[in-house]
């Protein structure tokens, strides 16, 4: 179940993204996170995931339940029916004192969401990207991390939680998917009824893009690492999530995207100067990553050599191979999707922010279709706006 | 050529069927096609990982090798610079990769299409060992950069902290990397000789799962199959049964918050436990620390864990442990709580309706494992070295009773067994600078 709602200021986004923990651990039904747990487990160990994220200046709410098939069920249970139904009380009956949730599981989930936002920290390659993303777009929605600001966590009371939830009743986009060997018509009419009495008036969802850098900016940030971070952000030129997105999408893979791409092939293998180094394009933001682990001494020229890997691409400099090495890899991405029910959800559950349900099949097919010439016009569009590289500080005597 | 003869294995409550046979070498094959799949997937796994510190021959004689070795050379054989294996697979479009562990090097590929191409270049490469002096050196430099990585890692260096205090004199206890001292000593003909003694057909299992048939699977591996030379290695008995010395450990990282692991050594005699054993180990864990556990909910109020928070089985030849923690804000006062409490639960015992729930829970996970074609491969891998099959599980699994985990549970928690190790944050001086 997708939820999402736009990024907003830092209080209603850390309310929002508190929302599908709170709802998982608060239901009327199931009151403490034990006997929910206990439900869980007599649902033969479904899982049931909340999460929040950002694609762009979309906030991707969700709450999601993995469970085996009814066939598998020991005493002819109906686990898919019992699950929508289970997901439907998480969302839709809450328990609530007088209109708001209890003060202690909102004290809770303070807690927790907090420490999720620390303990991204200790994981050196995320929050290097994090803080990158952070300083490109510190004027963008974008900027904030998806769980809000400390602060802002802190700050929410239940009367902040009761009214966020009301909120994302009436104005989150909202789509189900269920994949199944059954037939959906349980899952189909447990949510009909749920819906049948709320007013709904959900957001357009949509995100800032800035199709190009006006300045380079570089940030240092020193840590007591021993394997520097160097982070790169670059804008690709886009107006839209449409915008030439599939031929950004096949620039950035041939610059970065697998083992065949240049800086695998050339920055890491060839000159040695990363033990990892990638690109990623994202479409609902028109921006690209390439985030990279380096020795210290060797961060300057690893910029320069990654740079000249996007410079070789604008002018054209590489291999029809390369092309084919992209596409037979994306190919075989594409057409692998279908095989875990879970990734399948995920993969159509993002139709909701681009409105359109195209098969893995026909997104390779438009990827297939790109030329030579227009991944030279997508690479000639993109810009570097921010370099950020997370260090240990420097210490007397160590070369500049 | 030989003829090979499959054996059908099959599970009913599970509906899956496979199929495995033993090829000239002793190589075990095992194929379990899924109808429906888009994918296939294949994992090619040598018995040989970072435990495997020495080779000893047949007779008697050792070889003793550096920290690191196997992990060396996963290294060398996927990216040598004659074959390298990813610009092979990139002309697939498959997605190829290898990863060696304490137990065993194991190299696999998924792919939508050319399963037969991606199981020749497969064999090809993990069978076709080349290396100089030069490319050894190349690779020193790469391999150092990984273990640097690796040491920014909390849960990595606690976890090995831990390992040197439960298993000071088992292999296990030395990083799977090696160290820069360390590979340093490795030479290609060390390499070559550990390819010979450690990837013997005869300590090797390949598995296929997914879109693929035993006929295709049958042809390309007689087909590309190397005869076999000489005698594959031996494992010797490793044994570290001793109460831990060293009972505490305290690390300094840059870390937001406090982290705690706690570990309880088991004696094993120097043998692996068996699959009943872990199992049930794996069901005491969950009933006691997993999130229907009254100890759980207890340390989740108090504000002492977050759901980052797990319980794990570690076990292996000659070494077994319970292993817990997470962050926690009162790193002292949470490992106390939780020791005081699995100290009487290993009294008291579990109750019957906890063991039912967890037992359902269990039985779920490895229905829904059956989806995920990787998974199963890397089960069927490890039961095969563990020397049982995939299937055993469930069976045990519908066997078992809460007796059953309470006579498990006296072995797991012994008094002076335990260790502890704490991470504190490093003072982080966020300074930052822009150009």
């Amino acid at each position: 179940m997708a939820l999402p709602l736009r990024l907003g200021e830092p209080k209603a986004t850390a309310a929002n993204a508190m929302l599908p923990y709170l709802l998982r651990r608060s239901c009327a039904a199931y009151p403490t996170p034990r006997l929910l747990e206990s439900r869980l487990a007599a649902l033969y160990g479904a899982s049931l995931y909340a999460g929040a994220a950002k694609l762009g200046e979309t906030h991707w709410l969700s709450l999601s339940l993995s469970v085996i098939e009814d066939r598998f069920a020991f005493a002819g249970d109906s686990l898919t029916a019992d699950c929508a139904a289970l997901l439907e009380e998480l969302l839709f009956r809450p328990r609530l004192a007088e209109g708001l949730f209890s003060a202690e599981a909102v004290e809770l989930e303070k807690r927790l969401l907090c420490e999720r936002l620390e303990s991204e920290q200790g994981e050196k390659r995320i929050h290097s990207i994090r803080r990158m993303e952070a300083l490109m777009c510190g004027n963008e929605a974008f900027g904030l991390n998806a769980y809000g600001t400390p602060e802002a966590i802190m700050a929410l009371t239940p009367a902040d939680m009761a009214a966020a939830w009301r909120n994302l009743l009436s104005r989150a986009k909202m789509q189900i998917t269920l994949v199944s060997a059954g037939d959906g018509a349980a899952v189909e009419a447990t949510f009909r009824g749920a819906f049948a009495g709320i007013t709904r008036d959900p957001v357009v969802l949509g995100g800032e893009f800035i199709p190009a850098a006006s300045a380079v900016r570089s940030f240092t940030e020193y840590e007591p690492v021993e394997q520097a971070k160097l982070v790169l952000g670059f804008r690709v030129g886009m107006r839209n999530r449409d915008d030439h997105n599939f031929a950004t999408r096949m620039m950035a893979d041939i610059f970065g995207g697998g083992v065949y791409s240049k800086l695998f092939t050339v920055v890491r293998e060839e000159k040695s100067l990363c033990y990892y180094c990638a690109a990623r394009a994202n479409r609902y933001k028109g921006t690209m990553v390439v985030f990279s682990g380096v020795d210290r001494a060797k961060a300057e020229e690893a910029r320069e050599a990654i740079l000249e890997q996007l410079a070789a691409i604008q002018e054209g400099d590489f291999s029809d191979e390369l092309i084919a090495d992209s596409r037979r890899s994306l190919r075989d991405t594409f057409f692998s999707v279908v095989d875990a029910p879970e990734s399948l959800a995920d993969y159509y559950s993002t139709g909701l922010i681009t409105g359109e349900y195209l098969s893995p099949r026909e997104i390779y097919e438009r990827l297939e279709a790109v030329t030579r010439e227009e991944i030279i016009a997508a690479a000639k569009q993109v810009t570097l706006d921010t370099v950020y590289l997370l260090c240990t500080a420097k210490k007397e005597g160590d070369a500049a | 050529m030989s003829a090979i003869v499959w054996e059908t294995v099959q599970d009913q409550v599970l509906e899956e069927t496979y199929y495995r046979a033993t090829f000239p070498g002793g190589l075990e094959v095992q194929v379990c096609p899924k109808p429906g799949y888009s994918t296939a997937y294949a994992l090619y796994s040598a018995k040989y990982g970072s435990l495997d510190a020495a080779i000893v021959y047949p007779d008697g004689k050792t070889l003793q090798l550096p920290e690191g070795t196997a992990h060396f050379l996963e290294h060398k054989l996927f990216e040598s610079d004659e074959v390298d294996a990813f610009a092979l697979f990139a002309k697939t479009g498959a997605s190829a990769n290898a990863f060696t562990s304490f137990e065993k090097t194991a190299y696999q590929f998924s792919c939508a299409e050319h399963f037969e191409k991606n199981l020749e270049i497969l064999l090809g490469f993990v069978q076709a060992p080349y290396f100089t002096q030069t490319t050894v050196e190349k690779e020193q430099g790469i391999i150092g950069q990984e273990i640097r990585m690796y040491q920014d890692d909390p849960n990595w260096r606690e976890f090995f902290e831990m390992l040197g205090m439960l298993f000071p004199v088992h292999p296990v206890c030395a990083d799977i990397a090696g160290t820069a001292e360390t590979i340093a000593e490795i030479t290609a003909d060390m390499l070559y000789e550990c390819h010979r003694r450690f990837y013997h057909p005869a300590n090797m299992i390949l598995v296929a799962t997914g879109n693929v048939t035993v006929d295709t699977a049958e042809e390309i591996v007689l087909r590309l199959l190397k005869p076999a030379e000489g005698e594959p290695a031996r494992r010797p008995a490793m044994v570290d049964d001793a109460a831990p010395a060293q009972r505490s450990a305290a690390l300094q990282m840059p870390v937001a918050a406090p982290r705690f692991l706690l570990g309880w050594k088991e004696r094993t005699g120097g043998a692996a436990p068996n699959l009943r054993q872990s199992l049930l180990a794996e069901l005491c864990l969950d009933v006691l620390l997993g999130e229907t556990a009254p100890l759980y909910e207890q340390l989740l109020n108090e504000g002492l864990i977050n759901p980052g928070f797990c319980a794990e089985y570690f076990n292996g030849p000659g070494y077994a442990a319970c292993l817990l923690g997470g962050e926690t804000k009162q790193p002292e006062r949470t490992a106390a709580l939780v020791r005081e409490a699995l100290q009487t639960a290993a009294q008291l015992g579990i109750e019957a309706e906890a063991f039912e729930q967890a037992r359902r829970k269990k039985y779920g996970q490895m229905v829904k494992q059956c989806n995920d074609i990787e998974q199963m491969a890397r089960r069927m891998t490890q039961a095969y070295f563990n020397g049982d099959a995939y299937f055993d599980r469930v069976a045990l699994l519908r066997g078992f009773t809460v007796k059953d985990a309470n006579e498990r549970l006296q072995a797991l928690f012994r008094e002076g067994y335990d260790a502890l190790v704490i991470t504190e944050p490093l003072k982080i001086a966020k300074e930052s600078e822009a150009v």
